[in-house]
């Protein structure tokens, strides 16, 4: 067992875990995107960071691609790393802002504006359907091509694949690509609709429309602890 | 020079000494020795051509005894290309900016009749080794 | 640590080997030894100082003394004596001849004396490709001695002692990362050299794997001795070729000898090697990138821990270097520890590479020990900044690092303090920047390449430098505001925090340095709209058109004359000038000296064709003034009727004003009319562009000197509601000498004036002028083209060189016949009766140089003599003179200057109500100067009158008209000399006061408006205009 503390909390993990891994067996959240319990870990959207070590010498480091180790002293939620949360995800709606899941963790987080340009592109390089393809369907069709801000996913060479069986499980993990928010229609990059709206979301749908990962909180309620 | 055996470390100093006194210019034993500095800075600002020309003076005098050799950048890029001459028993001469024509200028006023070109010369002596 | 106290320095050149040098060294080391002295005295071999002709040299350190011809007998004596009781040996020494040596040698340039090679100690000296040279040089000693004395412990106590740091850039300590990964049990282990090198102006390692390739080979054996590697790597970017060719060689040749393979040198151990080339991505630097590049997978970073020396190639510990530590390592094994740390800084041990480039003198590679300081580095051995140019900046560390400014420059180099300084070791490139560079523009490089080059992991790094990028692509444009350069700081933070590798963490740094100590030159783009460097090409659009004081649109009138369409040229000057003609006569041109076209060959003439554009539109009558209706029930009153009043009336009545402008003299125009000759502005091309603005509305009283005829508050009570003062700077200033008071010494401003206004002045046969700017150069061709003079000559206390007139009429000057004497200042004027009979002068020479940057001269004592003259005119400068001004008129002067003190901004005065400006604001200044004083201070005025703030809008320089480019012929664009303006002949010009510079032919005009590069062109606008979308 590997003890370390976390949040000022002694805990306990096995040898292998990740803090994410170990955080999450404690009941404590972190948010992640790229992260999904089948598929290797990515470490690629900056979600999960939390910060490691004691000030002035603390780091971020993401916590799903980080081992645990003896001694560790991690926090999940600093003003570092929420500044860094909120940036990371400012930057990725900037780029999809179609993604409810984007929009749902802007309202969660209290992003409220977005200061970059919309590039209204849809994905944002998680990386998700590439392991998904290779690692859960044995598919390999895609994978990453280029690097730097050229960067994208695609089939080898552009053209139809011999190796993709169609089988939709890249769209079905796709965090940008899933459900449409069903509220109102955002005229800007960010909605933040279910953070104002007054009444909630289910005065005027049948159904909860955000689908953060605690049922029964809808952003209206986060309005009030926005910092 | 050639043989290729495996080597001792006690080998080692013995092809020091012999290396280090064929580099050497000694009594009757060649007259001059120039080294063409051939870096990938020296080679871009035309350092084959400085070597051609060298090599093509050299033919035209029937000389034997002038010992042509390259190694790599000597440091001062902005200079290149550039040429060390070396003559008997005198200091090495660093030459620097050289075209073909001042190459041919110093092969036949410095090589063959032992008097620096002045106007081309960078610096005499070479760099103290810590 | 071993403290020598003295050093002798046996010279091992070769003309000094040939006389016996290296005996001489192995019998000191012997007698040093007999004598006990190996602990306080070190001998060591160097190259050829130049002295070869007293070989073999000994040079004892720190004495500094030589000692020549050297016997093997004569060592046991110097022992003694000098090492043992102190006492030179005369007898022995060379004393270094006191003449002049015209070549220079070595050991004395700049470049090469500060430098301190180990690393690259083989430079120049050896062929790469022959394994024997390398041998010949103490090659692969090191290596034998670490696999045949040492054990793997020892080699790592030694390199742990040495202090060595990593040289790729993070710095880590070598010795702890090798324990580190020889502590590992599983085996394969691994040794990798990374020879990546992606900084862009970084060459040092090329350099080494080039020139000394086996250098590395002999580190990296040495290493895998010590971790108990079997197996190494070479990585080297594909883009070095000859690099890989070189190590192929070297590595082939170390095959053959035994020295790499199975069992080295007979030792047992065995080690090889392999080169694996990188693939084109900067990213691949990063160890862990490297490690999956060598894998064959796509070179990505990955999370540490598991740190390589744990985890690293194929799951195995490995140790990765760069080329520059695994160089050092033999050098450490050969020498000791010992030698190594004694080089360098409490942390920072040895010596680095660094490759000087960009704006200075002389570039290449440097070894330098660590903690020189950076003036060292740039001002001594780099020789300064080229061009005479001011230093700007340094950038330190590549992409990854930062700019150190120049109050910096005494921060020695060593990893701590330029970190500490917002700046980063990194491999060692060092791009020196100087006032023309832009510190903005310099960011933006640095993005774009970064966000090319990140691999696109993390969104912090892969979005973050992409939109950083666009932000200073937005300032760099002109179009940002203050929220994007705070949003700009926020963003870099962010990616620093959170991005996963070091390109990321670092990608910040160029932004967050530069805004450190260059945030005013953000600002200026983002709040005026300017890039003070003129880099920027989408604020600065034509270099001409941005640095018009009065916005002239120079390329667009000259493209219009290229297309002969004059009359629309002439259209574009006198929109924005309402002395078109004067300036095409007397401007001081600073748009020539910022035309590009000057960069590579001579300027545009532009002054020469807005003359030619005014002299056409003349004859041809077209420029006719349309009378302003006064609008506006405000009056204005403005003081003095020079180029800035008669800007600042003209633009207020355009605006609508009632405008009167009162002035001393009975001529209007200022300097324009009393001070510049007929010769250079005609009085009559003066008056044409006077009586234009006369007749377009503006009412000049000349006769009216205020503080004689009338007070300012004389002025607010007959109705004016805003007073303008330009008054000029014209007073002189005093020589400062005995006599100058005599009869016969005049002042220049004041002869002048007095020719001028037709004022008989006494002028004698011989004329003498003190001074070297315009004002003398006018006032001796002015007097010498009167009759009663039969010489004329111009004494000056500098040089030609540092003459301020303009050097064209100096030229003029002399062709006319004017003499100059150069280096010579007065010491008192002599006088006979009352009348002044010559004058005294006293030979200078240049001395150091003072705050202006020009060499002070110094008076040679003894060198006096005598000038005679009958006139002495002088022509020091002026200053600003207010007189009229009482302390109740409630403005404020400058005590130093004389002149009136106002808000730059608003030009307005101490006194509500009452502006200022022209040269009894800013000094002696230009016309062109003075008229841009005179439109702010009209739009001023304005908003003064209309009563809200001043609000003056900031926009990027644009043509208001886009000209289709004419089409060149080859011969044309290769031609980069100036068409040359006709003179009149200097025989021709004594006679008269008649302009000499007759003005541009047709054909001239238009050979020469073709010339111009038509920058406005270059802008997205442009571009556009133009119909080629980019």
């Amino acid at each position: 067992m590997i003890e370390f503390i976390l949040n000022g909390l002694p805990v306990k993990a096995e040898e292998g875990w990740t803090v994410l891994e170990t955080a999450k067996f404690y009941g404590l959240e972190i948010p992640t995107l790229c992260h999904h319990e089948g598929l290797t870990e990515f470490g690629g959207c900056r979600l999960c960071l939390v910060e490691i070590g004691e000030p002035p010498k603390s780091k971020l480091v993401t916590s799903c691609t980080y081992p645990v180790e003896a001694g560790l002293v991690v926090r999940t939620d600093t003003n570092r790393v929420w500044a860094a949360r909120r940036m990371m995800i400012e930057l990725m709606i900037s780029v999809a802002p179609g993604s409810k899941v984007l929009q749902d963790l802007a309202s969660k987080f209290g992003v409220t504006r977005v200061r970059f340009t919309p590039r209204n592109e849809e994905c944002i390089l998680c990386g998700l359907c590439v392991r998904m393809c290779a690692e859960q369907m044995d598919g390999r069709a895609i994978g990453f091509q280029q690097r730097g801000h050229k960067r994208k996913i695609s089939t080898p060479f552009d053209i139809r694949s011999e190796e993709c069986r169609l089988c939709g499980a890249c769209m079905y993990i796709c965090p940008a690509c899933q459900l449409r928010c069903q509220g109102p229609n955002a005229e800007t990059a960010l909605c933040n609709a279910c953070l104002t709206m007054d009444p909630t979301c289910l005065e005027h749908y049948d159904e909860l429309q955000c689908w953060m990962y605690d049922a029964g909180r809808c952003g209206t309620c986060v309005r009030e602890k926005k910092s | 020079m050639a043989e290729k055996k495996k080597l001792r470390i006690q080998d080692l100093a013995k092809i020091r000494e012999k290396t280090k006194s064929l580099m050497t210019i000694r009594e009757g034993k060649g007259r001059a020795r120039v080294t063409v500095h051939m870096g990938t800075c020296g080679i871009a600002a035309g350092a084959r051509d400085i070597m051609d020309a060298l090599l093509d003076e050299i033919a035209k005098a029937k000389v034997q005894d002038v010992i042509v050799t390259t190694s790599g950048c000597a440091g001062l890029c902005n200079k290149e290309p550039m040429a060390t001459v070396e003559l008997k028993n005198k200091p090495p001469v660093k030459y620097g900016d050289l075209t073909a024509e001042k190459m041919r200028k110093i092969f036949a006023q410095h090589v063959l009749h032992g008097k620096m070109v002045t106007e081309f010369v960078l610096a005499v002596g070479s760099e103290t080794m810590y | 640590m071993k403290q020598y106290r003295a050093h002798l320095l046996v010279c091992a050149g070769t003309g000094c080997v040939s006389s016996g040098s290296f005996k001489i060294k192995e019998v000191l080391e012997k007698e040093i030894k007999k004598r006990r002295l190996q602990d306080e005295v070190q001998v060591i071999a160097t190259g050829c100082n130049g002295f070869c002709e007293r070989g073999p040299i000994v040079m004892v350190q720190p004495d500094g003394i030589f000692y020549q011809l050297l016997k093997v007998e004569d060592v046991p004596r110097l022992v003694e004596e000098h090492l043992l009781k102190g006492r030179p040996v005369k007898k022995l020494m060379y004393v270094p001849p006191a003449e002049d040596k015209p070549v220079p040698k070595m050991k004395d340039i700049e470049f090469f004396k500060h430098q301190r090679l180990i690393v690259l100690r083989n430079r120049g000296r050896i062929d790469p490709e022959k394994i024997e040279e390398y041998i010949a040089f103490d090659g692969y000693e090191g290596m034998g001695k670490a696999l045949a004395k040492m054990t793997p412990e020892t080699i790592l106590a030694e390199i742990t002692a040495s202090g060595l740091r990593g040289r790729g850039g993070a710095g880590f300590p070598t010795g702890k990362k090798w324990a580190a990964c020889a502590k590992e049990k599983r085996t394969p282990k691994y040794i990798i050299c990374n020879g990546d090198e992606g900084d862009p102006g970084a060459f040092m390692d090329r350099s080494v794997l080039e020139a000394d390739p086996h250098a590395v080979l002999e580190g990296m054996v040495i290493g895998a001795r010590a971790i108990g590697a079997a197996k190494g790597f070479i990585y080297i970017r594909h883009e070095y070729p000859l690099a890989i060719k070189r190590v192929e060689i070297a590595i082939g040749q170390a095959r053959e000898y035994g020295l790499l393979g199975k069992d080295i040198l007979g030792t047992g151990f065995d080690f090889d090697l392999e080169i694996v080339k990188g693939a084109g991505a900067f990213v691949s630097g990063e160890e862990t990138a490297l490690i999956a590049s060598v894998e064959g997978k796509i070179a990505m970073p990955r999370q540490r821990p598991p740190y390589p020396t744990h985890k690293g190639l194929w799951g195995s510990p490995t140790v990765i270097n760069n080329v520059e530590t695994w160089a050092t390592v033999p050098n450490i094994i050969r020498r000791g520890s010992a030698w190594y740390s004694a080089l360098g800084t409490d942390t920072s041990k040895g010596t680095k590479i660094f490759s000087l480039v960009g704006k200075i003198n002389n570039t290449g590679l440097v070894e330098v020990p660590m903690g020189i300081s950076l003036s060292e580095i740039i001002y001594g051995i780099g020789g300064g900044i080229p061009g005479g140019r001011t230093f700007k900046a340094v950038q330190i560390g590549g992409p990854s690092g930062g700019c150190i400014p120049a109050k910096l420059l005494d921060l020695p180099v060593d990893y701590e303090s330029l970190t500490a300084a917002g700046a980063m070791m990194g491999s060692g490139g060092m791009i020196v920047m100087d006032d023309k560079t832009c510190m903005v523009d310099i960011a933006k490089y640095f993005l774009n390449f970064l966000r090319d080059e990140s691999c696109g992991k993390c969104v912090s790094c892969r979005e973050g430098t992409q939109r950083m990028w666009e932000i200073v692509s937005k300032i760099s444009d002109g179009q940002a505001t203050l929220e994007d350069i705070s949003l700009l700081e926020e963003l870099a933070v962010s990616v620093k925090d959170a991005s996963l590798c070091g390109l990321g963490q670092t990608a910040a740094n160029p932004v967050l340095s530069t805004l450190r100590y260059f945030r005013a030159e953000y600002e200026r783009h983002v709040l005026d709209k300017r890039c003070p460097a003129m880099v920027c090409k989408e604020i600065v659009s034509s270099p001409c058109q941005y640095i018009c004081p009065i916005d002239q649109e120079a390329s667009t009138y000259i493209a219009l004359i290229a297309q002969k369409k004059y009359e629309e040229a002439f259209k574009v000057i006198r929109k924005d000038n309402p002395l078109p003609s004067v300036c095409g006569r007397v401007c001081s041109r600073a748009c020539e000296a910022v035309c590009r076209a000057g960069e590579i060959g001579e300027p545009i003439a532009i002054r020469a064709l807005k003359r030619y554009v005014m002299d056409w539109a003349r004859a041809k009558g077209l420029d006719a003034p349309t009378k302003f209706p006064v609008t506006r029930t405000d009056k204005v009153a403005i003081v003095g009727a020079g180029p800035s009043g008669l800007a600042a009336g003209y633009e207020l009545i355009k605006k609508g004003y009632a405008v009167r402008v009162f002035e001393s003299l009975p001529v209007a125009g200022g300097m324009l009319r009393v001070t510049i000759p007929g010769h250079r502005l005609p009085k009559d091309i003066l008056q044409d562009d006077l009586d234009y603005l006369v007749s377009c509305g503006l009412s000049i009283k000349t006769n009216m000197t205020l503080g004689k005829d009338f007070t300012l508050d004389d002025l607010f009570q007959q109705g004016y509601k805003a007073v303008f003062l330009a008054t000029g700077a014209h007073k002189p200033l005093e020589m400062g000498v005995p006599g100058e008071e005599a009869e016969g010494v005049l002042q220049a401003l004041e002869y002048l004036k007095n020719h001028h206004l037709g004022i008989p002045v006494s002028l004698g046969g011989r004329v003498v002028v003190i001074g070297g700017g315009n004002s003398a150069v006018d006032a001796a061709r002015v007097a010498f083209r009167d009759k009663r003079v039969k010489q004329a000559t111009i004494l000056y206390r500098r040089t030609r060189k540092e003459m301020p007139a303009y050097p064209e009429e100096v030229e003029a000057g002399l062709e006319e016949g004017v003499k100059i004497e150069y280096l010579v200042a007065p010491v008192r004027v002599r006088i006979s009766g009352e009348k002044v009979v010559g004058v005294e002068c006293i030979r200078m020479k240049l001395g150091e140089k003072d705050a202006s940057g020009r060499a002070k001269p110094v008076p040679i004592p003894g060198s006096e003599f005598q000038v005679p003259a009958d006139t002495l005119i002088l022509a020091i400068s002026e200053r600003a003179y207010t007189p009229y001004l009482k302390d109740s008129d409630g403005l404020t002067l400058s005590p130093e200057w004389g002149t009136i003190i106002v808000d730059p901004a608003s030009m307005a005065t101490t006194r509500p109500g009452v502006f200022a400006g022209g040269d009894v604001v800013s000094g002696p200044s230009s016309v062109v100067e003075a008229m841009a004083a005179g439109k702010t201070a009209a739009l001023s005025i304005e908003c003064y009158l209309e009563g809200r703030p001043l609000a003056r809008p900031h926009e990027v320089t644009r043509p208001s008209l886009y000209i289709e480019p004419v089409k060149l012929t080859e011969e044309e664009v290769q031609n980069t000399t100036r068409a040359k303006m006709p003179h009149l002949p200097p025989a021709k010009r004594r006679s008269g006061h008649e302009e000499i510079e007759t003005g541009f032919t047709k054909e001239l005009a238009l050979k020469e408006a073709r010339r111009c590069l038509r920058c406005e062109l270059e802008t997205r606008d442009g571009k556009k205009a133009m119909g080629r979308e980019t």
